[in-house]
């Protein structure tokens, strides 16, 4: 067959290879996607970090409506991605408080009560903040100084924050860690439990390397909230006062060295009220003594207290502005609403809101409307960073 | 239901079966629901199509029956088909890609046909119209709806065909169907049961804890069926073909094998359950092993039914020039007989897998240029419309519509020797499916897709055959 033959006879053939791999190649599937979300891509799988506080513990307990209601899932909303909690049952785990004096809790029941997990659970799940976890928690749920809990099996199941965020894959997260780092020690009285600002500065960079390791594309960081500023905490002269307007049974007996002396160490509720007042409520006589009793936070722990926040916060802040990563002082807010008086010196136990409107009732977590708040600072701090527009309601 | 067959199956003819079928490798699916290309490569490199012109190399018993008296001489064909898969699921929320195990599976066909008398002749076909072989790495998110599927299905058919007259060609045979199933998959912890009405799930085991591997497998099945057609010379460049291959209905019994594993999880805290002080650090296992939760695992005899289903195919063949004949067939599929996978365990349990698969229109055309004396050179398409509706696209068989491209050469290499290559790309329509099971007691809806799956694959095929 000569060279012309061959052309005219495969020239057919090539029209028709052409034609068969437009058919087979330029069909193009469409609709098959996800849509994105409407905050834009940074925000495809946001992922929470955290404490009891992104965890939506409230009222000394935690359950399905108080972890809707945590900030994380309203800045999610905000971005418009889609958030998944690890949801208790009703009426909690443990079931919150209902009133402060008597210990109540929802549905009558004791503070070891748990209800466990709602089933079926999502895949993935995106607030991954347990109660209880100080900076070593993130990374490690064993070895000294951790404080894994029930709630860390519940909630993950038995992996650590960490391990929880990386199977969303995030491109986004929000870190809120470092609280119980200090806490612990405030409420005890006992600053030697205060995490040392150089461990801390190392498990929180660890934490970050981590982060970054699984390709988050950006984040917030929010710094340590001064403890000593919450509505737990009332100065001795408080209770002075309190005991002078007969606001407690003859039994309870405030020393007068807390008008004098002791007037401006800080009082923990769950010990003044928690402890001492339900002794006396069951007919022992009890003295509330604000400068021998080491449950007592003198002026001077406070101040460490107080410097060992700053310190957290100045590293972690400069820790956001190398990562180009937002950063929120939370105690911006917190200062400006106690100095409004939205922050009581003490409780006011008559009252529906005996930590005030910001607070829930153990005067520890804060209250609906303080999530709120946060939520609308966190997203303010990350449209000002990423020149987002995230809005929240 | 036992194998009743093998019982009056003679043990060597039972073993020289076994022997043949063994032959026919598993190999990935290629066609629509679990159904595999037209055999042969010479019917391969023209788009499948055949009904109404058959290649000459014996296939005709699996192309049309009635094909094979055309055949006026010994034709035998032996070859070989090379398949090559590859897919992934890609998650939409987290966007993980999670790739198909890759591997090349071989797979022989052998046709055999002879004139036995001036208008009779006789052939015997060995193919697989049906198959499927699919394998994920266990880490995949599905792989607790299937991490491996095999299912092989052999079509042992001897056939006569007869010459009615000048114009008009009949030919059937009856088919043997000899088949094995077989389904990995993995357990998981977070559905299991821990205390009364208590799943794991509800103590924090996040979904997708692995803690055994499940391994079920049948023996062989058989099954009997028949394959008729018939060819219709029009004119001389005309022709029509029918054929029609009856539904296969196949019994399995099989053995469900479980294997524990690590579930990898470390108790984080002292927890109270069921009474029991179960102290921080304590592994995961530790505890299932006290709950009981491994003597469960027992392995047991299962049994399930799969019916291979009926083909209808027509078409035409039309010889334009002396050099260019032109090809087109329409092939219906009664895929509506799967519309469920039930597997009936000896305690008396049983796992069912609602399928609702529908029946299917595939649509093939082929094109043959006689370049020379001794070369043909064959051009097809083929469009397969899937059969899994969209709420059983899944990890066993994540099905949707095919576009297939193929390219063949027959070459005449002398004293009726014949050298077929073909050569085949299928290009499967991007699907949405899903990769967890509905809840028990609960239909699937196309709600529960959560991601991408993305099946292609080349083919190469090669077949030798000899005409005497």
């Amino acid at each position: 067959m000569n060279r012309n033959r061959w052309h005219m006879t495969f020239r057919p053939l090539r029209w028709g290879l052409f034609g068969l791999l437009l058919l087979a190649l330029g069909c193009q599937d469409e609709g098959l996607l996800p849509p994105e979300p409407t905050g834009g891509t940074l925000f495809a799988r946001y992922v929470a970090i955290g404490n009891s506080i992104t965890a939506g513990y409230q009222s000394g307990g935690i359950n399905a409506t108080l972890q809707q209601q945590a900030y994380p899932v309203l800045l999610a909303r905000a971005m418009g991605t889609p958030f998944n909690l690890p949801l208790l049952r009703d009426p909690g785990c443990p079931p919150p408080l209902v009133n402060i004096l008597t210990g109540e809790r929802l549905g009558g029941l004791p503070g070891d009560f748990c209800a466990y997990r709602q089933v079926p659970p999502p895949r993935i799940i995106n607030n991954v903040a347990v109660p209880g976890a100080k900076v070593i928690d993130v990374l490690t749920n064993l070895g000294e100084g951790t404080s894994a809990n029930t709630l860390t099996l519940l909630l993950l199941g038995g992996r650590t924050q960490l391990e929880a965020a990386a199977e969303a894959h995030p491109t986004f997260v929000s870190v809120w860690i470092g609280n119980n780092d200090v806490l612990g020690a405030a409420i005890a009285g006992n600053t030697a439990l205060i995490t040392p600002v150089n461990t801390f500065q190392q498990r929180y960079t660890q934490m970050l390397n981590e982060l970054q390791a699984m390709g988050v594309q950006g984040g917030l960081l929010i710094g340590v909230a001064n403890v000593t500023v919450i509505p737990h905490f009332s100065p001795g002269i408080a209770y002075a006062q309190a005991e002078q307007a007969g606001a407690f049974p003859p039994t309870f007996d405030v020393a007068d060295n807390c008008a004098t002396t002791g007037a401006t160490a800080l009082v923990p509720f769950s010990y003044a009220f928690g402890e001492l007042l339900a002794a006396a409520m069951q007919g022992q006589a009890v003295t509330l003594d604000c400068v021998n009793d080491p449950r007592m936070l003198s002026p001077d722990e406070t101040d460490t207290i107080v410097q060992t926040v700053q310190q957290y916060n100045a590293f972690i802040q400069q820790q956001a502005d190398q990562m180009g990563w937002a950063y929120l002082d939370p105690n911006v807010k917190l200062l400006e609403l106690k100095n409004q008086g939205q922050i009581p010196i003490f409780p006011d136990v008559n009252s529906s809101e005996p930590f005030g409107p910001y607070f829930s009732l153990d005067g520890v977590h804060p209250s609906a409307a303080a999530h709120r708040l946060v939520a609308q600072e966190a997203a303010a701090a990350i449209n000002a960073v990423y020149g987002t527009n995230l809005q929240v309601q | 239901m036992r194998i009743v067959t093998g019982a009056v199956l003679p043990r060597l003819r039972k073993r020289l079966l076994v022997g043949l079928c063994s032959l026919l490798l598993s190999l990935p699916a290629l066609g629509q629901g679990f159904s595999l290309n037209p055999p042969g490569t010479c019917t391969l490199g023209r788009g499948g199509t055949g009904v109404a012109q058959p290649c000459a190399d014996g296939s005709a018993v699996a192309l049309n029956p009635a094909g094979l008296a055309l055949i006026n001489r010994l034709a035998v064909s032996s070859g070989a088909t090379l398949y090559l898969s590859r897919g992934s699921f890609t998650d939409d929320y987290t966007e993980q890609e999670t790739r198909l195990k890759e591997q090349p599976v071989l797979v022989p066909h052998l046709f055999a046909a002879t004139q036995a008398a001036p208008d009779l002749t006789v052939g015997f076909g060995a193919y697989m119209p049906y198959g499927l072989e699919l394998q994920w790495p266990r880490t995949f998110e599905g792989s607790f709806v299937s991490y491996r599927t095999r299912m092989q299905t052999t079509y042992l058919q001897p056939t006569l065909a007869y010459r009615l007259s000048d114009r008009v060609m009949v030919g059937a045979g009856p088919v043997l169907a000899v088949s094995t199933v077989a389904l990995w998959q993995q357990l998981d912890l977070s559905q299991q049961e821990a205390l009364p009405g208590v799943p794991f799930a509800a103590l924090g085991i996040p979904v997708g804890t692995s803690f055994a591997n499940v391994k079920m497998e049948s023996d062989e099945a058989y099954g009997l069926g028949g394959h008729v057609g018939m060819l219709i010379q029009v004119t001389e460049q005309f022709r029509i073909g029918l054929r029609y291959l009856s539904a296969i209905k196949l019994n399995y019994s099989g053995t469900i094998r479980f294997s524990p594993l690590s579930t990898g999880i470390i108790i984080p805290a002292t927890v109270e359950l069921s009474g029991q002080t179960i102290p921080a650090g304590t592994p995961l296992d530790v505890v299932l092993a006290s709950l009981g939760a491994y003597d469960r695992l027992t392995d047991q005899e299962a049994e399930t039914e799969l019916t291979m289903p009926a083909q209808f195919a027509a078409g035409f063949s039309w010889q334009a020039t002396p050099e260019l004949t032109l090809l087109f067939d329409y092939q219906w599929t009664g895929w509506s007989a799967f519309n469920k996978f039930t597997i009936e365990t000896e305690g008396g349990g049983s796992i069912e897998r609602i399928q609702d698969y529908r029946n299917t229109h595939t649509l093939r055309t082929g094109l043959l240029f006689q370049a020379s004396p001794i070369l043909e050179v064959r051009l097809g398409y083929t469009y397969a419309q899937g059969a899994a509706p969209s709420k059983t696209v899944t990890p066993l068989l994540p099905d949707a519509n095919r576009n297939l491209i193929m390219l063949g050469t027959g070459w005449r290499l002398g004293r009726g020797v014949v050298l077929d290559l073909a050569y085949q790309y299928v290009r499967q329509d991007d699907r949405r499916g899903r990769v967890v099971d509905p809840a028990p007691g609960t239909e699937p809806t196309p709600a529960l897709n959560s991601g991408l799956y993305q099946i292609g694959a080349h083919v190469a095929s090669v077949t030798v055959s000899v005409s005497l």
